[in-house]
């Protein structure tokens, strides 16, 4: 009778394979002994690994350090890549099948809500991750030499992803789609000079640059295919070379942590195989529980088939540009839209060239060490989420403010009626600010008493009020706008700069004061707005500038 | 705990996936349809008993291609499809499995048809609130509640139609419908249409007076973003357009449409709207019930409703008889030729019917559009004729600073002519009471 052979134990079976000239041709290095040089071959010889360093320093394990927000970022890139490619199997870019083939995913396709959904919730868990990575690498100082250009590349990427995520949010074809692609590239025609609707207009509406973004005047179906394709070819190809960049010179710059004193040696560095690789799994397990257990709670968002002649009441542009949307209360689109955002993304470029200590608070939160840069940046994010805070929830019909437990059936009242400043007027209030905010805090002492300072400045607002009032015919809500917004301005733009920036050299002071004078002059729009109900400040209409 | 966040992540993440799937595999039409096939089963033997057995459990669609439509309806009504049920009929008496009642299907071959064309909702779904159910009762709603999960399908405007509603899709295609045991509730709103005076302000396809909105063009193709339903009272699930079209004869138009005659929220004063409020009895017989009858505006809604646009093609169109025109008709007086002059032109809107009195005129000076038959007899007949051809432009306020009157006499010179003029000056000297001589 046939016998079978007996088997292998599963030792020498194990042996037998990683030792097939099979096994060999395809992994590096034999059986795996979990020794050091084993553990830093695995890291070496894996393309995917190999762009961590084979060792790292204990210093950057901690959770609390880095909070795994960079590798987040990565990880819900590469989910919106499987998602989106999966996705693209059944969506075609026309706007008559667009919508449909929505509702197919819906209805029809297996699985297909889940991994719409799931596309749909990691595009906003990414770019909220992005902005998150970036502010902690502010906060740890891990932009400074020699990350600077490293963190210039990070500006980019997220202006990549806001704008994978802007280019994606078209595509369903449905009204919510329609309409904040329509504020969204609205804001593009008000650009300066390259827009027809902004100031020095030299371009007509057929050929601005809102017409290069749509591809007509107006949200259609050539724009719904240029979308398309920039939301699935190009803008991924840019921000994945873009990508390669940002992770080699992190891992030629070596990752941030304090400097180490030659004392010190050797460091206290551990294998990255398993210690590292072990935390990254784990983010990203978590992670995908996360985003896959809300994708199976709640579908993505599917309005009514798009339709540009019926407007909803009020049209948001996406989340992460409401905050912009609702500066368009106090200013026109060209510069809520425009010379904003790139102020924005030019002053993020410019900070670690900016910043006069190139050793100082690397490696650790360290608020008391760099006070001037923490303030001011903690207070421009803190300007920016609350701005998107009240465009996305406090926002309603006719963009008045409802209250979130408000019914946005109950007809509000038109706002005041506003005025603007005479042209002379105008030119000299804005030279006063900007020629006086650079001289104030220039006067005085940096060393003052905190408490004291910040009481006597109570007191003349209290005491500036009852003079208003009793000399004008102002409200007690106006003086109250007028208080809160003359006291931010007397903190941040008088007291902070005082005690921490005059002391720079020229050079610095102005250019960093400047900044700061622009970031402020937002929040003081808003104060004259409500306080005095003025419309603009200096309005030249001949070339359509107003501020 | 590095260990434990791993097993508890993969454990978690594996169950997700499963729960995923599962929700996938087992979707909630499965269930009615294998239902289906085991009654159809039940009742056979042998091969058929086999083959009805082994029908695959799929999305069942009508590609419904001449009208744009995909209906998958039948994925869930079996009796209707006519592949797992050839003849169209069965005995199942329960939804989702019954047939389709009466013989419609026989006329209307449901592989062409398909279903949203005249039930309305989303054929595309495949789940009962995606699908835009709408209950016939509040028992129902209830019942569907429990049931189903009911509420109305989210960002679909246009849920699925009740009787007699649905008649209003009947008209869509039926130019004949006026003739049509199946269509008296659209027949019976068309004739209100007429008699109320709604084409005095109102169009219908444009034709009509120039006051207010087209009725077939732009009122049954409201999209909801524009109806502002602060003052309708209807909660959020029952904001629709059938409630608003419907509404605006149960309620006081004035309550409906406010306008802002004090200035509060707008710069200008706007009058709230100009229609009347039906649910009033007429000048006409003061002492009968409202003018406009529950039934009444239920048939007025179903009529409305059959203007909404969709897209079909030409042949389907069944020629209905066309309209009369005046020298078609044949009248037994020169009185009764100029009623239905009065009637046709919609003067009716303003002055009420048979002209016994006038309707309210927000912040008109006397609030209320003149009663012919009290007015008429102060002119000779070609002063009235003059002002009828001319025309009345509103100049005269209550509160002079208050807003514009809705409503106005429009000039009829280029539409009421010749021996319709003259019928409709017999007509209103004929009732005009005489004036007492001083």
């Amino acid at each position: 009778m046939f016998k079978l052979p007996p088997l292998p134990k599963p030792e020498e079976l194990k042996k037998k394979i990683i030792d097939s000239q099979i096994w060999r041709s395809m992994f590096r290095g034999g059986e795996w002994k979990d020794t050091p040089r084993d553990r830093a071959q695995h890291i070496l010889g894996n393309v995917w690994l190999h762009l961590q360093p084979s060792r790292v320093r204990k210093h950057g394990l901690k959770t609390t350090y880095t909070f795994g927000l960079g590798g987040l970022s990565f990880f819900l890139f590469l989910i919106l890549t499987v998602t989106g490619v999966l996705l693209m199997f059944y969506y075609r870019p026309t706007v008559d099948l667009a919508y449909r083939d929505m509702k197919d995913l819906e209805y029809a396709v297996s699985m297909g809500s889940f991994i719409r959904a799931m596309h749909r919730w990691s595009a906003h868990a990414m770019v909220l991750i992005v902005i998150l990575h970036m502010v902690r690498v502010f906060l740890t100082g891990s932009y400074k030499t020699p990350r600077e250009f490293n963190w210039v590349i990070g500006v980019v990427l997220l202006v990549m992803t806001l704008l994978l995520s802007f280019t994606g949010y078209l595509l369903p074809w449905d009204q919510l789609a329609l309409w904040a692609v329509t504020v969204g590239t609205n804001m593009a025609a008000a650009s300066p000079m390259l827009g027809a609707e902004g100031p020095f207009a030299m371009l007509g509406r057929n050929n601005d640059v809102r017409f290069v973004l749509l591809g007509g005047k107006a949200v259609g179906a050539n724009t719904l295919l240029r979308f398309y394709v920039l939301h699935c070819v190009f803008v991924p190809l840019v921000a994945g070379a873009l990508m390669i960049v940002h992770f080699w010179r992190v891992r030629k710059d070596t990752f941030s942590g304090p400097i180490i004193k030659p004392e010190e040696l050797p460091h206290d560095k551990v294998d990255t195989w398993p210690h590292l690789i072990v935390r990254e799994y784990i983010g990203a397990l978590l992670c995908m529980v996360f985003i896959s257990g809300w994708s199976l709670l709640i579908k993505a968002p599917l309005e009514e088939m798009a339709n540009p002649t019926v407007t909803p009441n009020p049209s948001k542009a996406p989340w992460y540009f409401t905050g912009l949307q609702e500066l368009l209360v106090y200013f026109d689109p060209w510069i809520a839209g425009v010379v904003l955002p790139t102020l924005i993304m030019m002053g993020l470029m410019a900070i670690p060239y900016l910043d006069p200590d190139k050793q100082k608070g690397v490696g650790r939160y360290a608020f008391k060490e760099r006070p001037l840069a923490m303030t001011y940046f903690l207070f421009g994010i803190g300007m920016w989420f609350t701005l998107i805070f009240i465009g996305s929830f406090l926002r309603g019909p006719n963009w008045d403010i409802y209250w979130p437990w408000e019914s946005w059936l109950i007809h509000k009242p038109p706002p005041p009626r506003t005025w603007s400043l005479p042209i002379v007027w105008g030119l000299a209030v804005v030279g006063a600010y900007f020629v006086i905010g650079m001289v104030l805090p220039k006067l005085g002492k940096p060393d003052f008493e905190w408490k004291a300072a910040l009481r006597n400045g109570l007191m003349g607002a209290i005491g500036a009020l009852a003079l208003l009032k009793i000399g004008t015919h102002l409200t007690w809500e106006q003086l109250g706008y007028i208080a809160f917004f003359g006291y931010v301005y007397y903190v941040f733009g008088v007291l902070v700069p005082r005690r921490h920036l005059a002391t720079q050299t020229i050079g610095r002071y102005t250019t960093t004061m400047v900044l700061v004078l622009f970031m402020l002059g937002v929040l003081m729009k808003m104060g004259v707005r409500h306080g005095f109900h003025i419309k603009y400040i200096l309005t030249i209409p001949q070339v359509n500038f107003n501020i | 705990m590095i260990r434990k966040l791993f097993i508890w992540g993969n454990v978690l993440l594996f169950l997700f996936f499963l729960i995923a799937i599962a929700k996938d595999t087992f979707r909630p039409w499965m269930p009615y349809q294998r239902n289906y096939r085991r009654m159809q089963a039940d009742a056979e033997t042998g091969d058929t008993q086999k083959a009805i057995l082994s029908r695959p459990i799929e999305i069942k669609q009508v590609l419904a291609t001449d009208l744009g439509q995909v209906d998958r309806c039948i994925t869930c009504h079996q009796g209707m499809d006519n592949i797992a049920t050839p003849s169209l009929t069965n005995n199942f008496t329960e939804n989702p499995y019954k047939s389709h009642p009466g013989d419609y299907l026989q006329n209307h071959a449901p592989d062409k048809y398909g279903c949203v064309i005249c039930h309305g909702g989303q054929g595309i779904a495949t789940d009962f609130v995606g699908a835009g159910h709408t209950p016939h009762s509040e028992a129902q709603k209830e019942e569907w509640r429990r049931k189903y999960g009911w509420h109305p399908a989210e960002h679909w405007e246009h849920p699925m139609l009740t009787q007699p509603y649905i008649q209003g899709s009947c008209v869509k295609c039926h130019g004949n419908f006026e003739s049509m045991p199946e269509t008296q509730a659209a027949a019976q709103g068309k004739h209100l249409m007429e008699t109320h005076g709604c084409l005095g302000c109102h169009q219908w396809h444009g034709w009509g007076g120039p006051i207010s909105v087209d009725l077939a063009e732009e009122t049954a193709n409201k999209p909801l973003t524009r109806i502002d339903f602060s003052h309708s009272g209807l909660d959020a699930e029952d904001r629709t357009l059938l409630n608003w079209i419907q509404l605006h004869f149960l309620k006081d138009p004035w309550e409906l449409n406010p306008g802002d005659p004090k200035a509060l929220v707008n710069t200008e004063p706007i009058a709230p709207s100009g229609m009347q409020n039906f649910a009033l009895p007429s000048a006409a017989s003061p002492d009968a019930g409202p003018e406009l009858s529950q039934d009444d505006a239920v048939a007025l809604t179903t009529y409305i409703l059959s203007a909404q646009s969709a897209s079909i093609p030409h042949a389907y169109y069944v020629e209905g008889p066309p309209e009369k025109t005046f020298e078609q008709m044949h009248f037994s007086s020169r009185i009764q030729a100029g009623k239905w002059v009065y009637d046709k032109y919609g003067c009716a809107a303003c002055h009420g019917l048979g002209a016994k009195g006038g309707r309210r005129n927000f912040n008109y000076l006397g609030l209320y559009e003149p009663a012919l038959v009290k007015s008429v007899s102060n002119y000779t007949r070609d002063e009235l004729r003059k002002k009828i051809q001319d025309g009345v432009a509103v100049l005269n306020k209550e509160d002079p600073k208050g807003p514009t009157p809705p409503l106005y006499m429009p000039s009829w010179k280029d539409k009421i002519k010749g021996d319709e003029m003259e019928s409709l000056l017999d007509y209103l000297f004929s009732i005009a009471e005489k004036q007492e001589e001083f």
